[in-house]
């Protein structure tokens, strides 16, 4: 009782008085409250990460400092809450279109991502009850990290004194959430790292599951949950712990809330803050969180660009930054007070000379080669269902989705140069390195493309009215 | 509204039923068969990580240690002369290449390891004169059932069995 107060009430709270502040309700619709709920628990791990790490930052933090302060945000978003209530012009996220005709289908789609959701959980705790360390970089870099914090004296001397190769450099999310609850129940409790790793594939599937839904109906929504799980590596990485689940869900947090607010909302400053909030958060998680930060606002600049309202798109990708500066400032504070030369043998991501291997054209070969093969490896088995169930559907454009359709498919391409660029640069042979890589890689990039390829999909009603937002439920 | 169709005719309920069947259906068999395939390698005790046993004893030796920030690390020689060129070796970039032999894997895996449990002391490979006075061993066969008494400068203080030992550094 007293773990799911620590690890699941307390940030939801945080996350949901932010969420109130910023004037994001519920609707009456079941999957509006789904949303708000995971966007609470997911904003609410991040927030009290940073808490955290504030915290520990000053002084050694006890679960006394940390409930104080913890609870002292919630008061203070309460109160201007209470102070702002009236001004504030509120977000409720309503489906515009009409059910999906064929509804007696619905309920089995539905069971089957839950019975999905069920055994990645099953899968999940069988492996690491046979692996409780979980992945390599798990062991070697986050929760390391996070037994240091709990049980070092100077918390961050002692992690800043780890060699390179255990990262001190990394975002660190994961790391201080873990440590955070740690220090909250009073003892190291080995279940934390696996209940954070789980949590980030189930609220990812909650949010795509209510952002299909809203945007087109709920049967769309469960196949986009069980299309999620389609590549392996979304079940068989929940159990190594590591900090790609969390990117991913705080990616697709950002997407998903983009896409409602263009759609549903007419760009409302509200809603790109939320979008720019969560790609702050992803940017706290993984430093590839940067690169997305990034993307999306220039991807809504080249759309406005493209279709001649600059200006307009230029201050909605304005709204997105400052969302986000508040985890940007706090990641400038962490990556400046680390005493690099004091680090023994910290290798940099992107050397200098890095840049001399756009000339390799072998590199450049092997990474053209390789990367489709891992891609096909991604995929698994089963891969070939993707193409074929778009193919079976249909997939059409709808005219009221461009406002995000193009920016959206402009941010994947975006991300996908420079997660390519990053490859050509880094020092790492790429026999290597891809195959280490690409799935953890393309965990970051799959909620977002089954999002978009959702929304392109054939899954409306085939009455006149599919595809016009006509009834406002 | 005019609808750009990206598939020229309206899709038929009879297909859009067929995807949301194949997907569901290939979708559950495969997550079946991974949580299936999990479930007898657990039965079984097939997979069990064998250093996770070393957690329990690594922490008990480090609440022997007077308080210090820094504890030494050996192991096999070989696989400690392999450490010193790789892990604590400026040139290495992080990557197991392709030549590391299981072997050596394995020692780098017990070093990690090793310094995971050992958290909040930081483990510094044993190098002589200059370092800290006690030193933990994760040792592998054969050392690992039966660690020498005395290795180049270390004296053995204790065996805590699985392969773990405490050492203390010689003064003279």
């Amino acid at each position: 009782m007293m773990d799911a107060a620590v690890l699941i009430a307390l940030p939801s709270l945080i996350g949901f008085s932010l969420l109130i502040v910023l004037g994001f309700r519920a609707s009456k619709e079941l999957h509006s409250s789904l949303l708000i709920l995971c966007w609470s628990l997911a904003i609410g791990i991040g927030v009290s990460s940073a808490l955290f790490y504030g915290v520990s930052r000053m002084v050694k933090p006890s679960a006394g400092t940390l409930l104080l302060v913890e609870a002292g945000f919630i008061l203070v978003t309460v109160a201007v809450f209470f102070r702002m209530r009236k001004a504030a012009t509120l977000i409720r996220f309503m489906r515009r279109n009409p059910p999906f005709p064929r509804a007696g289908i619905q309920p089995w789609t539905q069971a089957a991502a839950a019975a999905l959701l069920l055994l990645m959980t099953a899968y999940s705790v069988l492996h690491w009850l046979q692996f409780p360390d979980g992945g390599w970089d798990a062991y070697s870099i986050y929760n390391l990290r996070s037994r240091f914090l709990f049980h070092g004296e100077n918390p961050w001397d002692a992690v800043n004194s780890l060699i390179g190769y255990h990262r001190p450099d990394h975002p660190p999310m994961l790391t201080a959430f873990v440590a955070r609850n740690w220090v909250l129940l009073g003892e190291e409790r080995e279940f934390v790292p696996l209940m954070t790793a789980l949590l980030a594939p189930v609220l990812t599937a909650g949010v795509l599951y209510s952002g299909v839904s809203l945007l087109k109906n709920g049967f769309a929504a469960s196949l986009a949950v069980i299309l999620l799980f389609l590549p392996p590596p979304m079940i068989a990485s929940v159990p190594h712990l590591l900090s790609d689940l969390p990117l991913a869900l705080y990616i697709t947090s950002a997407t998903v809330v983009f896409a409602l607010t263009m759609h549903l909302e007419e760009g409302s400053w509200r809603g790109l803050c939320l979008t720019g909030l969560f790609l702050g958060l992803a940017a706290w998680t993984k430093a590839e969180g940067l690169v997305w930060m990034i993307s999306l606002p220039i991807a809504l600049a080249v759309t406005g660009c493209l279709r001649g309202e600059v200006w307009r798109r230029l201050g909605e990708a304005g709204w997105i930054l400052a969302g986000g500066v508040g985890f940007i400032v706090l990641l400038a504070w962490f990556k400046f007070s680390i005493p690099y030369e004091e680090i023994p043998f910290l290798i940099p991501s992107f050397p200098l000379n890095g840049f001399r291997n756009v000339f390799d054209g072998q590199r450049m070969i092997d990474l053209m080669r390789l990367i489709p093969l891992e891609l096909i490896k991604f995929g698994g088995v089963y891969g070939f269902v993707f193409p074929l169930f778009f193919w079976l559907t249909g997939m059409r454009r709808r005219p009221d989705f461009e406002t995000f359709l193009t920016p959206l498919l402009l941010t994947l391409s975006f991300a996908a140069a420079a997660y390519f660029a990053a490859y050509v640069v880094t020092p790492n042979p790429v026999e290597i390195h891809i195959p280490r890589s690409m799935d953890r890689i393309c965990l970051h990039f799959w909620p977002t493309v089954v999002l978009a390829a959702m929304t392109l999909s054939n899954l409306d009603s085939n009455d006149e009215s599919a595809g016009h937002p006509t009834v406002a439920c | 509204m005019e609808q750009s169709q990206l598939t020229p005719e309206r899709t038929s309920d009879s297909r859009r039923m067929t995807a949301a069947a194949l997907a569901s259906v290939l979708v559950l068999q495969s997550a079946v068969g991974m949580a299936y395939r999990e479930a007898v390698q657990f039965r079984n005790g097939l997979q069990r990580d064998p250093l996770t046993t070393q957690r329990r004893v690594i922490e008990k030796l480090i609440t022997m240690i007077p308080d210090g920030s820094v504890l030494g690390y050996t192991t096999n020689p070989e696989d400690h002369r392999f450490l010193a060129g790789t892990v604590l070796s400026a040139s290495w970039d992080g990557g197991i290449s392709a030549d590391f032999t299981p072997q050596q894997i394995y020692a780098i895996d017990r070093y990690f390891r090793t310094q995971y449990y050992a958290a909040p002391f930081r483990l510094k490979l044993f190098e002589g004169e200059t370092d800290a006075d006690h030193v933990v061993a994760n040792f592998r066969p054969p050392y690992a059932r039966n660690p020498p008494y005395q290795m180049p400068r270390l004296r053995l203080v204790r065996d805590f069995g699985d392969g773990i030992a405490l050492y203390r550094r010689r003064t003279s």
